[in-house]
């Protein structure tokens, strides 16, 4: 009986922690919010002969893939608080689509015009960088990892 | 389905109970995951989550985790509360965590309709309430079964099916109906999980959220079904009560109590 009363006195106290936590605690969705630059497209699972020990891509490659892939050429991602998030291409075009944080905040759904949606996995998230993975299995195997870090405003850039 | 207790319970009251509960579950769990990208009928994931957000430092992710798996099992705590206080009024006692569960359900499924915005915290707490409800479905078909029907998870199920077919490969066990029947039960609770999300799945590109709605047509069937069959006997009783009576006096002698 004592382990029990031990056991369900831990449980009371640890739901006590987490909804301080809940409460306290910055929500996933504001972290996310500001600008993000693409720096670096890598493949893990990748089907390759065994010789390739750099799974890091280059330009051309990722420019080839990402033409055949549903995920979009963009290198600025700037994330708004109403939900709403620009995509900066290379070419300078932009584009706006809607973004949610769904599961325990760890899938990022990004819907298109014309309801087309993409789900990327939310792998590491921080104040100044976010790695993301988005799966696939179309033309190659594997899965899509992006890694982002945060672009500081110019004004505080100028300022220093 | 609902009405029998324990080992009082007939290989019919189980399978019956079985069948539709674990058909609705699977519709749950695959609606769930498809608005929301978790699982909300079992909870094994959900422990290898949290361990995983606590040792990447994500306390906010891993709070959120530990909420819902506390509610899984405040939603067994729930039916089970009702199960061993209310002895008298079997029934009812029996009844009321369902009730709960259809709530739970129809409060989702109303809110999915016409309030959701997508956001975080909705998803989180949507997830919290169907988490609950799962665990009030499996607290009490576990609870009212002697543990025999699990409905809601398929982890023990598939170790149990696994333990049946290899005792099945011996002539004695092959010839004892308790464990020809155990093999019965949870081959239909797995094949009924798997038709309730292939289900959920095919609807949801029709009717979109209202699939909700139909879980709780299953559950209120389960519901009425006991019901239905009180009333027929009730009604059976006021027009001949003894020979009724004595019917069912003789049925209940000749019927042999099973766990499954």
């Amino acid at each position: 009986m004592t382990v029990v009363r031990l056991f369900l006195s831990v449980l009371f106290a640890l739901l006590l922690f987490s909804g301080f936590i809940i409460l306290n605690k910055e929500s996933p969705e504001k972290d996310l919010i500001g600008q993000w630059e693409e720096v670096s497209w890598e493949y893990e699972k990748v089907n390759h002969d065994g010789t390739l020990i750099d799974f890091q891509i280059n330009d051309g490659q990722q420019e080839e893939i990402r033409k055949n892939l549903l995920i979009h050429k963009s290198e600025i991602w700037s994330f708004f608080s109403d939900h709403t998030l620009d995509l900066k291409t290379i070419e300078g075009t932009s584009e706006k689509v809607v973004w949610n944080l769904k599961g325990r905040g760890h899938i990022l759904e990004l819907e298109h015009e014309g309801k087309r949606v993409e789900d990327y996995q939310i792998q590491y998230l921080s104040h100044d960088s976010m790695i993301i993975h988005f799966n696939f299995d179309l033309q190659v195997r594997g899965i899509v990892k992006m890694t982002f870090k945060r672009k500081m405003k110019e004004e505080y850039a100028q300022k220093i | 389905m609902l009405r029998k207790y324990s080992n009082y319970r007939t290989f019919k009251d189980n399978l019956q109970l079985g069948i539709l509960t674990s058909f609705s579950a699977g519709m749950v769990n695959v609606m769930s995951v498809i608005l929301f990208f978790a699982f909300t009928s079992n909870v094994t994931g959900h422990y290898a989550i949290l361990a995983q957000e606590i040792s990447k430092g994500n306390w906010f992710q891993a709070a959120i985790v530990f909420v819902w798996i506390s509610l899984f099992m405040a939603g067994s705590f729930t039916s089970n509360l009702f199960v061993i206080n209310g002895k008298n009024r079997r029934y009812l006692a029996h009844l009321i965590p369902m009730v709960f569960e259809v709530i739970c359900l129809l409060c989702v499924a109303l809110y999915l309709q016409y309030y959701y915005q997508d956001t975080l915290k909705e998803t989180e707490f949507l997830i919290a309430i169907l988490l609950y409800s799962m665990g009030l479905q499996n607290g009490l078909t576990a609870s009212i079964s002697n543990f025999a029907v699990k409905t809601t998870h398929l982890t023990g199920l598939t170790t149990d099916l696994g333990i049946t077919f290899s005792m099945l490969t011996k002539r004695e066990f092959r010839e004892d109906l308790e464990t020809v029947r155990k093999a019965k039960l949870l081959i239909s609770i797995l094949c009924s999980y798997l038709s309730g999300g292939i289900l959920a799945g095919l609807l949801y590109s029709i009717i979109q959220v209202k699939t909700f709605y139909i879980v709780c047509v299953v559950l209120t069937i389960v519901m009425l079904y006991d019901y239905y069959k009180l009333a027929i006997f009730k009604l059976a009783q006021r027009k001949q009560p003894y020979i009724k009576r004595d019917l069912l006096k003789r049925r209940r002698r000749e019927r042999k109590p099973s766990l499954y």
